[in-house]
């Protein structure tokens, strides 16, 4: 009886063995993805989530990569560094990802950073800090412009398109935040702009009279904003139109994020912000707001697309490239004018995609297209 | 097996389990999540010491290891200096912190300490985020290197998992010998009563600072191992309050108090998130839901709901074994002699010990103390009477040293201790009891008795982890005194029950006994008759004679006044604050101002 | 340095205290009823915002309607609160309390965003939008309304707790619980109520502060901490303490991130405690209590 038992038991054992052991996702391959599932950041990882299950839709719907289907795992990295690195580990160690689509928020990335040139796994990310792709890492790729690009574009749009000559500078003193504001301001001084005053603010702030009366009282012009939450950013546009609107406005993406526009409603009537880039500029981007819209009901939050994007360049380096992660490194870089939504891309030997970002101004609740500003490929 | 045998055997392997360990887990990922949860563990341990033993709360445990990982990432990719120096001052950095935290909140206690500490790490993590040019702001600090035997590197999870484990065996080890020593006690003790703690010798303020610093430091070395593992990187939203409420919830899950507790209770709550990824967004109130289930249903935590396993009382039973062996052989050495044993000092002497002049106390308009002279001779029992709120006990206090006298001169053998802080008071020779007794509840008689000596003993808290030959001598001496006061108050046999399971009159002794090993000249008592029957009382008489003919002079307070006719050499009698009346039994009853204020006519003519 | 900039910033500082109050006292209410400090305070502000915002996005009924069925909900809410994070703890030591209670606070964020999603949202305003310019300060009319309703409040406050009988059972069950007890005193309602009150009073802030500040999950922790900071300002377990020490930070707050430094704004709640802590521990309005020996 005993040994009837034990053999099951032993038959059993090695039949699992054996199946563990099969090379897996046989019939499908297997990407990961590292979003803030629970914790701080969990509003932009539910956006983040919604983009990429539109793409792998699509994506599967299609055909997927020469008929095996895409399977996207998505491991919680609980909005904290530590967890970013435990996400990623997981991924690659226990879900066996080929490849994955990382985090948007700098540090994040910068804590997975060693842990993703050990591996020699590809990422694609969203996070906007320029020094990202400088750190020596052929593995990341970006698939946002980064903050130098737009900060140039800020203030170039300031010096050609307005007549100011002193802004003031208000922002998060979270790493976005303090990078973007650190770019403008060596920018603006570059081309003869002074900055009349720069003050910051801790995330999720409630009150600002204070940093703005204080840009007002050194005479600031206009204001350039790099916050980095948008209730943050809805609450400063309500509170500057509050204070009469003391001087003009011009912020960093998160200014026409749809989070933001929701909360802010009215006071963003006429604000111009940088924007990765408009709805609607392009026809890829237009087809996206269509399927996005028929897909959840709702428009689509522009920050997030990054990761539709990502993921679409990820899996079209994987069918040229096929399951090895070094050709797929190369074939992402051999992308040169790939049309997403986000804007063309044209990925640089470290790894940046875009290159241009775009002005707008906020026209009834929604971002309207002013200019594209290109300053050119690093 | 005998637990002597059993300790060299379990080292070995507790050893060979660390060794084996990574291989047979394999993988970054469990690996590095290990050393994060040793990393957290460490920091664990300190916030047990500061909170389990000291019972001060801090919540401020995430700022500290915050501290020490910055120290050490400044130090070394800034400056280059070598990564085993980065641990030192990652230790000592963080220690001063604790002592910076410390110093101003000596006062606090309960939930105001909790908020100043709160405070304070909200304060450092803004100055970690807005300080760029210190601290590289937001961005945070990559690159930070690993720790390099000669020219090894120990750059995996695999490698320096010998590193953390080792130094978490370490740091265990030393904190569950602190518990058991010298200092441990006396941390306990502030925890127990810090009011009886400083009044038995223990210097409050030296001890509290000695928590926070040491906790503090136990947080920066967690924080040490955190910066050269896992992402060699760090930021300054890593150091939050939010990560300080996980160290505490950490700490008491685990249990608090046990050092064992805190590395399970850290262990875990760094694991189980891991495993509960099945659920997905729900995981994250199922841990909070998991949290208040422990609070209400395993107070104790973890370590407290495995000590009430009968199989673990065994366990500690036969641990304990050989500790019960020291006592039983440092009791066959104890004799009835005690009080010889007891004294250091020159008892012999004749004429005034304490001399009080004008001595007042007032509380804002009220005066308690007003104008107060007496002179207690040596040798004498001397009794202080008189009604309610008459200012027996502030007397008392104030000398004592729990009050500071608004006028008025105290000298002891001619030596002014006016306004002295209790525990200097006591190791010049005054001991005291309290009128509401003030016992170490939770802890054993025995220790107790032991806590009583701190005056007379010097092993500070190098000696108390280290525990050379001279710490142990001390340690078995104290013992063997212990013993010999609780057999001197009828206590044996009692010496680990829990001090509140005690009945009511045996607490008034063992607290008698307490004030005794501190040797002292002058005994103050704060009506140790309270609550005691006759039987009892015949009892505390006998020991009060006793005591007095050693040589050991004793103020006693008191409300039986057949006891303290019967006791007291001497007699004086406070009405409203002030002296009424002084002298001996006879002279006290016959005084007609005593019998209209206090005795009543009854007494009188006893 | 000019008067309308800083008439500016004592308008924005006096709403923020209003807040800071509102919450202050939902702590010291509960404090003094059952010494425990509650850690959770700031989602008492937190859960009645979304259980507004949410009836307003469903359904299309008047704003005092919304309000009453929220005031309504929080009632039930301080009770069950009471009833799972309180009572089984209710004779223990304060340690296991406070960690109960900040296991109530991170169980009550998640559930919100599991129960709300995790957008922030914006709740719609009885007050019309444009700003009012009074000699040169601009007033949001919501702040206007946000302070008359903390004085409201107040006023209540203190008629229903010295005029009427409950309000006085109340109070006697905060001050002593045995002696209450003896004199027929249902100890255990006046617990119960205690709660419902606070939490209606978190119910009240919620509303007033969702208009001008969106309502996210996060909304309450910070606001928790810095009214427990008003609370021991003021003087802990002191209710009129409670109030101005809240107005004090909120003023206090704005002027020193303008004057001083706008990234530290946060340090200055903490730091101001720390300064009474040391030198002032009773708080302004307190009083020193001494140890029995």
């Amino acid at each position: 009886m005993i040994v009837r038992r034990l053999s099951g038991v032993v038959l059993i054992a090695i039949v699992a063995l054996v199946a563990s052991a099969l090379p897996s996702g046989a019939q499908e391959i297997r990407l990961a993805f590292t979003p803030p599932i629970t914790g701080a950041s969990a509003a932009e990882g539910a956006l983040q989530i919604k983009a990429l299950d539109l793409a792998l839709k699509q994506i599967n719907a299609a055909g997927g990569v020469n008929g095996k289907k895409i399977n996207l795992v998505k491991v919680d990295n609980q909005s904290t560094n530590p967890g970013a690195l435990a996400a990623l580990q997981k991924a690659v160690e226990q879900e066996k990802a080929l490849a994955l689509v990382g985090s948007v928020k700098s540090t994040q990335i910068l804590a997975m950073s060693d842990a993703v040139k050990n591996y020699g796994v590809p990422m694609m990310i969203g996070g906007t800090n320029a020094t990202l792709t400088k750190q020596g890492n052929p593995w990341l790729f970006r698939v946002r412009p980064d903050d130098s690009i737009a900060a140039a574009a800020m203030v170039k749009y300031i010096k050609e398109d307005t007549q100011f000559t002193k802004i003031g500078i208000l922002h998060d003193s979270d790493a976005f935040g303090t990078g973007g504001a650190d770019l403008v301001e060596q920018g603006a001084k570059a081309v003869g702009l002074t900055v009349a005053r720069r003050e910051k603010y801790t995330t999720k702030e409630k009150d600002f009279t204070a940093q703005l009366l204080s840009l007002k009282n050194a005479g600031a012009q206009i204001m350039v904003l790099y916050g980095t939450n948008p209730e943050d950013v809805a609450v400063i546009q309500r509170q500057y139109r509050q204070l009469g609107s003391p001087f003009k406005y011009i912020g960093s993406p998160s200014s026409q994020m749809k989070d933001a526009l929701n909360l802010s409603r009215e006071a963003a009537e006429g604000l111009i912000a940088v924007a990765d880039f408009v709805p609607g500029q392009s026809e890829v981007n237009r087809k996206y707001a269509d399927d996005y819209k028929k897909e959840y009901n709702e428009v689509y939050d522009t920050t997030s697309a990054w990761a539709y994007d990502g993921l679409n360049i990820l899996v079209g380096a994987i069918k040229k490239g096929g399951e090895d992660r070094a050709k797929i490194r190369e074939a992402i870089l051999a992308t040169q004018g790939y049309k997403g939504v986000l804007g063309t891309f044209s990925f640089t030997s470290n790894g940046d995609g875009l290159s241009e970002v775009s002005v707008v101004q906020i026209e009834k609740g929604a971002p309207k297209l002013l200019k594209i500003v290109n300053v050119g490929a690093k | 097996m005998n637990p002597r045998t059993a300790k060299p055997l379990l080292a070995a392997a507790l050893a060979l389990g660390v060794v084996v360990f990574p291989w047979a887990v394999g993988g970054s990922y469990w690996l590095n999540l290990v050393n994060l949860a040793i990393s957290f563990s460490v920091a664990c341990l300190g916030l047990n010491i500061v909170l389990g033993y000291a019972g001060q709360l801090s919540l401020a445990q995430a700022s500290f290891w915050g501290v020490g990982a910055y120290t050490t990432t400044l130090l070394t990719v800034k400056l280059g200096v070598p990564v085993w120096l980065g641990m030192v001052a990652a230790f000592l950095v963080a220690a001063v912190f604790g002592i910076l935290l410390g110093i101003p909140t000596l006062k606090l206690s309960g939930h105001y300490l909790a908020m100043a500490t709160i405070g304070f790490g909200i304060i450092l993590q803004l100055i970690l985020i807005n300080a760029i040019w210190l601290t590289g702001g937001s961005d945070g600090i990559p690159k930070i290197p690993s720790p390099a035997i000669g020219s090894y590197e120990l750059k995996d999870p695999n490698t320096f998992f010998y590193v953390a484990a080792v130094s978490l065996i370490l740091l265990t080890w030393a904190s569950i010998r602190l518990k058991g020593s010298r200092v441990g006690r006396a941390f306990q003790a502030i925890q127990g009563n810090e009011m009886a703690a400083e009044t038995t010798g223990i210097d409050s303020t030296l001890y509290k600072i000695m928590a926070f610093a040491l906790s503090a430091g136990y947080g920066g070395f967690g924080g040490w191992l955190f910066a050269h593992s896992g992402s060699h990187y760090i930021s300054p939203d890593t150091f939050s309050f939010d990560q300080s409420v996980m160290f505490l919830a950490m700490a008491v899950a685990g249990g608090n108090g046990s050092a064992i507790g805190a590395i399970v209770g850290a262990t875990l709550l760094t694991l189980v998130p891991e495993i509960l990824r099945f659920l997905k967004d729900y995981y994250m109130m199922v841990y909070a839901a998991g949290i208040v289930m422990i609070m209400i249903f395993m107070p104790g935590g973890i370590a407290g709901l495995v000590r009430t396993l009968s199989i673990s009382q065994r366990l500690r039973a036969w641990w304990q074994s050989a500790a019960t062996q020291q006592v039983a052989s440092s009791a066959a050495a104890a004799d009835g002699a005690f009080l010889k044993a007891l004294t250091t000092r020159n008892l012999n002497g004749r004429g005034a010990l304490l001399r009080v002049k004008g001595l007042a106390k007032h509380f804002g308009g009220l005066k308690a103390v007003d104008g107060v002279d007496m002179e207690i001779r040596r040798g004498e029992i001397h009794a202080l009477i008189g009604p309610n709120g008459s200012g027996k006990t502030t007397i008392i206090n104030m000398l004592s040293g729990l009050y500071v006298p608004t006028a008025g001169d105290i000298e002891l053998g001619g030596t002014p201790i006016t306004g002295k802080r209790p525990h200097d008071i006591t190791a010049q020779g005054i001991a005291r009891t309290f009128q509401n007794i003030r016992l170490f509840g939770d802890l054993t008689v025995l220790e107790n008795v032991m806590i009583g000596q701190h005056s007379r003993t010097k092993a500070g808290l190098l000696s108390s982890v280290v525990q050379p030959m001279s710490q142990r001598a001390e340690e078995a001496a104290m013992r063997q005194k212990a013993l010999a006061a609780l057999e001197f108050v009828g206590l044996r046999g009692k010496e680990f029950a829990e001090a509140k399971s005690l009945p009511y009159g045996r607490q008034r002794v063992l607290e008698l006994a307490r004030a005794l090993v501190s040797d002292p000249q002058l005994l103050l008592l704060d009506e140790p008759a309270a609550g005691l029957n006759a039987a009892e009382t015949e009892e505390l008489l006998e020991l009060l004679f006793q005591i007095r003919d050693h040589g050991i002079t004793i103020l006693l307070v008191e409300h039986d006044m057949s006891l303290v006719m019967n006791v007291s050499d001497q007699i004086t009698v406070l009405n409203f604050g002030k002296k009424i009346a002084e002298g001996p039994a006879e002279a006290i009853q016959k005084d007609q101002e005593v019998i209209d204020a206090y005795l009543g006519t009854e007494v009188a003519n006893a | 340095m000019d008067l309308a900039t800083n008439l500016q910033m004592v308008t924005a500082g006096l709403a923020m205290g209003s807040i800071y109050a509102l919450v202050a006292l939902g702590f010291v209410l509960i404090f003094n009823a059952v010494n425990v400090v509650n850690f959770a305070q700031g989602e008492f502000v937190m859960v009645p915002a979304f259980v507004a915002v949410s009836i307003m996005e469903f359904f299309e009924i008047p704003f005092p309607w919304v309000y009453l069925v929220t005031i309504l909900f929080m009632g039930v809410f301080g009770i069950v609160f009471q009833r799972i994070a309180y009572y089984p703890l209710r004779h223990r030591t304060f340690l296991p309390v406070v960690i109960a209670t900040i296991g109530v606070s991170i169980f009550l964020k998640n559930a919100a965003q599991i129960v709300f999603g995790a957008e922030p949202k914006l709740m719609s305003r009885p007050t019309p939008p444009d700003v009012l310019n009074l000699a040169g300060v601009y007033v949001d009319p919501q702040y206007i309304v946000t302070i008359v309703a903390t004085l409201a409040l107040l006023a209540f406050q203190y008629f229903f707790f010295e005029k009427t009988s409950l309000g006085k059972k109340m109070q006697a069950t905060a001050q002593d619980k045995e002696m209450a007890r003896l004199l027929g005193i249902r100890v255990a309602k006046m617990i119960a109520i205690t709660f419902a009150y606070s939490s209606i009073l978190g119910a009240a802030a919620g509303i007033l502060v969702g208009p001008i500040f969106y309502v996210t999950k996060e909304m309450g922790g910070m606001l928790g901490l810095k009214a427990f900071c008003s609370t021991i300002v003021g003087g802990f377990g002191n209710v009129p303490g409670a109030i101005l020490g809240g107005i004090f930070l909120g003023v206090v707050e704005v002027f020193a991130a303008y004057y001083i430094s706008s990234a530290y704004r946060d340090a200055f709640a903490f730091i101001l405690l720390i300064l009474v802590l040391l030198f002032r521990p009773q708080g302004f309005f307190g009083e020193k209590i001494a140890e029995k020996a």
